[in-house]
This record gives C-alpha cells, sequence and structure tokens, in this order.
C-alpha cells in the first residue's frame, strides 16, 4: 500500500492511495461517517425561555454544534454506556459535559447569543467556533438553560458524525486515440468537459496533467465526440480519499480512529465465532 | 457482539448478527470471495428496519469453515495494520 497526501489542512485531508481493495477503504470510510464518536449536546433543561423559539427548536440547533472532542474520546465512557445514563436520568460526571447559556434582550435592539456564549465544565469540550447564531432575543426576552454534551456516534445521529464529507473516487484513465482524434478542427471535448481537462498542443489535442484527478469519470466528452476517439476508464486498486472534518477532530485523529474501531468490530466478530464454536 | 449461527451444514454457514449493517458485511462478504477455498459469499439485510445482518458463505467440500473464516479475518487486519501505518507515516 502507498499513500499520497494531495491536500492537507487543519479541517481537510485528499490522499491517493494505492493498492487498497475498495470494500476495505469503503468499510473504513462508512466507520468515519457512522462509528466514529465525538462529542455533541444530547440533553437540554430550560429553567427560561421567553424567546420566539421552542424549546425544542433551540436544542436541536444546540446539538448541530460541533464541539471539541480529541482529549474527550479518552476522557469520556463510551457513547453506549452513557446513551444508558442519560436514559436513566443521570448525568454524571464520567459521561457528560455540562454548558450554560444566558442571555437577556436589552432596550437596544436584538441582542444574538452566539455559540462562543456557552460556558463550559470542561474546557477541553467547547465550541468549535465561536460564531454561530444560536437564537435572537429582543426586549425583554430571556434564555437560561443547561445542556449536556456527551459521546455519541453518527449512526445514532448526524451530529456525531466527526465529518460532513468522506468520499473515495476512481483514479481516472483517459486514452485519446491519435489517429481517430481531429483535434483543431474538432474542439468538440475542449468545450464539453465540465472540468476542463482537455486542451490543444501543437494543434493536438492534449490532457493537462494537473488537473486530470479533477476527471468525474462523466462520460461526457466520450459521448461528445463524433470519432469514437476517447475512451474514459479507471485503475485498479487506486482510489482517492477525502475527509472534511466538522472541527471536533482532526482528519488525521479520524481515520487513525476508524481503523481501530474497524479492528475492534473484526476482533469482536471472531471471538463471537469462537464462543459459537464455529472457530477454534 | 449480538452473534447466531443460523445455519451450518458441511460446507456452508449462515451467520446473523444484531446491530451490525454494511460495513461489516459488505466487507467479509468481499474478502470472503478472494479466498481461493470459498465458492460463494454474500450478505443481505433482511428488513431495512430492523437492525440485522445475515452473511452466507460456502466454501469447498472437505473444507473447515473456520479456518477459512479466521483467514479472511486476519487477511483484513492485515490490511488495515498496513494502512495504519502508512498513515501514521505519511500524514
Ligand atoms: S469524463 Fe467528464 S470530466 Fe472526465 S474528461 Fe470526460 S468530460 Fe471531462
Ligand atoms: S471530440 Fe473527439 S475528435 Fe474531437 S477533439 Fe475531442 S477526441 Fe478529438
Amino acid at each position: 500500500m502507498e499513500i499520497n497526501v494531495l491536500e492537507k489542512n487543519p479541517l481537510k485531508l485528499r490522499l491517493y492511495i494505492k493498492n487498497i481493495p475498495l470494500h476495505i477503504l469503503n468499510s473504513v470510510r462508512r466507520v468515519m461517517i457512522a462509528e466514529v464518536p465525538t462529542m455533541a449536546i444530547d440533553s437540554v433543561v430550560f429553567t427560561m425561555n421567553s424567546s420566539v423559539f421552542y424549546d425544542e427548536y433551540i436544542a436541536h440547533r444546540l446539538g448541530l454544534i460541533p464541539l471539541t472532542s480529541e482529549k474527550a474520546l479518552e476522557k469520556y465512557k463510551s457513547p453506549e454506556e452513557c446513551r444508558e445514563a442519560a436514559d436513566r436520568g443521570l448525568f454524571t460526571e464520567d459521561c457528560f459535559v455540562k454548558l450554560d447559556l444566558e442571555g437577556k434582550g436589552t432596550g437596544e435592539g436584538l441582542v444574538t447569543l452566539y455559540s462562543g456564549d456557552l460556558k463550559t465544565s470542561d474546557p477541553d469540550v467547547r465550541p468549535v467556533y465561536d460564531k454561530i447564531p444560536i437564537v435572537l432575543l429582543a426586549n425583554n426576552q430571556e434564555i437560561r438553560l443547561e445542556a449536556y454534551a456527551r459521546l455519541g456516534r453518527g449512526k445514532e445521529h448526524a451530529k456525531w458524525s466527526p465529518v460532513s464529507v468522506a468520499t473515495h473516487k476512481y483514479v481516472p484513465l483517459i486514452h485519446i486515440r491519435e489517429e481517430l482524434c481531429k483535434g483543431e478542427e474538432c474542439r468538440k471535448c475542449i468545450e464539453i468537459c465540465p472540468k476542463d481537462i482537455f486542451e490543444l498542443k501543437n494543434g493536438k489535442l492534449a490532457i493537462k496533467q494537473d488537473k486530470i484527478l479533477d476527471c468525474t469519470l462523466c462520460r461526457i466528452c466520450e459521448e461528445a465526440c463524433p470519432y469514437n476517439a476517447i475512451r474514459i476508464n479507471w485503475k485498479e486498486n487506486e482510489y482517492i480519499l477525502t475527509i472534511e472534518s466538522t472541527g471536533a477532530l482532526p482528519p488525521k485523529k479520524i481515520l487513525l480512529e476508524a481503523i481501530k474501531i474497524l479492528e475492534n468490530k473484526i476482533d469482536d466478530f471472531i471471538e463471537s465465532l469462537k464462543r459459537e464454536g464455529v472457530v477454534k | 457482539m449480538e452473534l447466531r449461527v443460523s445455519k451450518q451444514a458441511e460446507n456452508e454457514i449462515v451467520i446473523e448478527i444484531t446491530g451490525e449493517d454494511d460495513t461489516l458485511g459488505n466487507l467479509i462478504a468481499k474478502e470472503a470471495m478472494k479466498h481461493p477455498k470459498v465458492v460463494y459469499a454474500s450478505y443481505r439485510i433482511p428488513h431495512p428496519l430492523q437492525n440485522r445482518l445475515e452473511i452466507v458463505i460456502t466454501v469447498e467440500k472437505g473444507v473447515d469453515i473456520g479456518e477459512v473464516l479466521s483467514e479472511i479475518v486476519t487477511n483484513i487486519k492485515n490490511v488495515l495494520a498496513d494502512f495504519r501505518k502508512e498513515v501514521e507515516s505519511k500524514i
């Protein structure tokens, strides 16, 4: 296996991966979306809400605010244990982080409460962005609430998913049959390609090598060519993996956690088969 | 894992798992198809509203299914270990 980093910043990762079976890459991708845990607000206790929004509406908005979760993964109990605790109404410290929100509208215009106004009981778990608006308050409208965040998984609710994007795509192979291509006289594929992959070089059709990975394999060029001179194909066992984080976890951590979870899942599978006596 | 063997014949096994989905099903079934002693492997999710997964594997006559299954799992784990090493060293 070989990985080349195409793009890397604190929120995004794009990797060119060679020699990996698709089904394994796909399972890793699915685990990233649905099973890597993060922190998110799950229960809200309102002591005062005279704003124009219903309690449920505000609670939902709070749930969708990404919270920093890297340290929380080690500090707090697993999603399954904490879910049970919440069901029994036990908001214990080994599961829950408390975030307080308070605000009152004044005479001068509207007051906006932002994610940054949430006061957290654990500095390791705080909103990733401070400028997400939660609610607007007019004169004398008031909000007082306690929100409880816990670890959870994307399969339970998308608010716990650490990624906004996790995709893999094929690596394109574009083949031009030069003896059939009319080049300058025709230009049809150059004009029609939505990703602007083709160009003319010395009167001949050429592929912009730095853009080839942008090709979506849409095959519009194939269809547009009157002379059947283009074939679009893809490489076997080579993929481009794109991860965009919500900010709750760094992309590398998401990937490593996903691999770990998948490994545990498979161990669990084989252990269960041993218990059933299928595997000795 | 809530796992149950719902059918086991000489060279065929049906494994039923509650609480798992395509992530595990597709992984095991596709990897099994790559195994030289596996004749047929597939998975299905019998009902979309039930959190249930069924994996079917048929092997050649006279082959121990248990052995094949642990080889499949080892193969997947090797790839994952490789993947982790690459991620840790390259990113
Ligand atoms: S398949 Fe689509 S994106 Fe790729 S080169 Fe052809 S027209 Fe462009
Ligand atoms: S459409 Fe076909 S013939 Fe025309 S330039 Fe493209 S490849 Fe050549």
